[in-house]
């Protein structure tokens, strides 16, 4: 297996990749139609929720230095039910791992290239991610570096640009419907930037040399996604209103083409698309990355390069027959894709730290 | 249509054969062999039928069974 390091920089950008990398495009809707205007105090509330189950996260790589999480899973809760538990955690990683080329095949057929088959861009996509995969761990790292830049200057221009067109209207009436919609929208919310970030588990204690300086670059890499997540819904909010937001699919995009600045600075919306799908190609590459790592230490085998390609063929399959149509898709992710990632990104780490401690008493007391 | 892309995935599937089974062998990666035998050939296999249009069983429908349970809760949050 290979033991390569990372610096605690890249490992601040790979969990704000991961935290923000799938959802920043879509997840102003699904909170908006919750929420409503009040969906910016959610995305206010989502970090600070997000603390224990980060902390959690850290504390249990930190007690496993140099093992994945896989292997932690395996060692904490022993052969066989260590077993049942590292596959629900592969599954999710496969499952986001074709997500993910479904939303760019959709939004780029369906916004930008309609006479394109999606599965051209899909194809397009996982050979990039295949690539980047084989090129391994410490490629992914350094390139999430740049893109966190770039990521980082073209949603605070968009921002500042789409800034005359804010109407403090949209914000009123504040808490209309008490705190509850709020704090659902909230939860919504932290399914796709809270859970998501247990995929670095694969990464985070295994490739990291210092890990007392690790804990701030995941707080730091945390509260950064946190905080683009936070303009964005704000943004979308105040310039499209709640009830715009709620039933567009891509509102962030939408944000984009509302950028009118005398006649130069007019359809910049690719600037929000450019953004968006190199933060997917991120996610994409670090979930699958996550996903063949993971299925080559459940199997035991010494390289986990060799399934790349075939796992990228199987993947690149699976993301053209995941979602039927974007009815199946938006009930899908309300009803099934919210448990789910509780269950793996919430319930399953906080099994593996309560069975830590237990096992850690048992050891004291005897 | 379906021909040239069976064509295409047949090609690629060989090439990759071609390429990667000498090294395994050379450096006795059996167990790895196996796993990429059968991996390939599942990836193949969907890939044909995809191209054929037969149906394919979708992973999300088994997903969306294990947590049918919790359903009419996800509703709720989610009004």
């Amino acid at each position: 297996m290979e033991k390569m390091k990372i610096t605690n920089y890249q490992l601040f950008s790979l969990t704000a990749n991961a935290a923000f990398g799938g959802s920043v495009i879509v997840i102003a809707s699904a909170i908006a139609a919750i929420a409503k205007q009040d969906a910016w105090i959610s995305a206010l509330l989502t970090p600070i929720l997000g603390m224990p189950v980060i902390w959690i996260c850290w504390f249990l790589g930190s007690q496993y230095p140099g093992l994945t999480f896989v292997e932690i899973i395996k060692k904490i809760l022993g052969r066989w039910i260590g077993t049942i538990a590292a596959v629900s955690y592969i599954s999710i990683c496969l499952t986001l791992a074709y997500h993910v080329p479904w939303y760019v095949g959709d939004f780029v057929a369906t916004q930008a290239m309609p006479e394109t088959p999606p599965y051209v861009i899909n194809l397009l996509f996982m050979i990039a991610v295949v690539i980047a995969v084989l090129y391994g761990i410490e490629t992914i790292a350094r390139a999430s570096e740049l893109y966190i830049l770039f990521v980082l200057v073209l949603s605070v221009l968009t921002v500042v640009l789409v800034s005359p067109n804010i109407k403090f209207e949209n914000l009123q009436p504040v808490l209309e419907n008490g705190m509850a919609p709020v704090f659902k929208g909230s939860y919504v919310l932290s399914c796709f930037i809270i859970f998501p970030v247990v995929l670095l588990m694969m990464i985070y204690p295994a490739n990291i040399d210092n890990l007392s300086e690790a804990k701030k670059s995941i707080f730091k890499g945390f509260l950064f996604a946190g905080f683009i997540t936070f303009i964005t819904i704000l943004m979308s909010v105040l310039v499209l209103g709640g009830k715009i937001t709620a039933i567009l699919k891509y509102p962030t995009y939408l944000l984009a083409k509302e950028i009118r600045l005398g006649i130069i600075f007019t359809r910049l919306e690719f600037i929000v698309a450019g953004t968006w799908i190199i933060t997917q190609f991120m996610m994409g590459t670090l979930v699958f990355y996550a996903a063949v790592l993971g299925l080559s230490q459940l199997l035991g085998l010494k390289d986990h390069k060799k399934i790349v390609i075939p796992m990228g063929l199987i993947i690149l399959v699976m993301s053209e027959i995941v979602f039927p149509d974007d009815i199946y898709q938006i009930n899908w992710v309300n009803l099934v894709w919210m448990p789910y990632a509780t269950t793996n990104g919430f319930i399953l780490p906080l099994l593996l730290f309560i069975v830590h401690l237990i096992k850690k008493g048992i050891k004291k007391a005897s | 249509m379906a021909i040239m892309s069976i064509l295409a995935i047949s090609v690629f599937s060989t090439v990759i054969c071609i390429v990667e089974i000498p090294k395994m062998l050379e450096q006795r990666l059996y167990r790895e062999l196996w796993i990429f035998c059968i991996l390939l050939g599942t990836g193949t296999v969907l890939a044909v039928f995809k191209s054929l249009d037969v149906e394919i069983p979708n992973p999300s429908d088994f997903i969306a069974w294990v947590y049918s349970p919790l359903a009419e809760t996800m509703k709720s949050i989610t009004k």
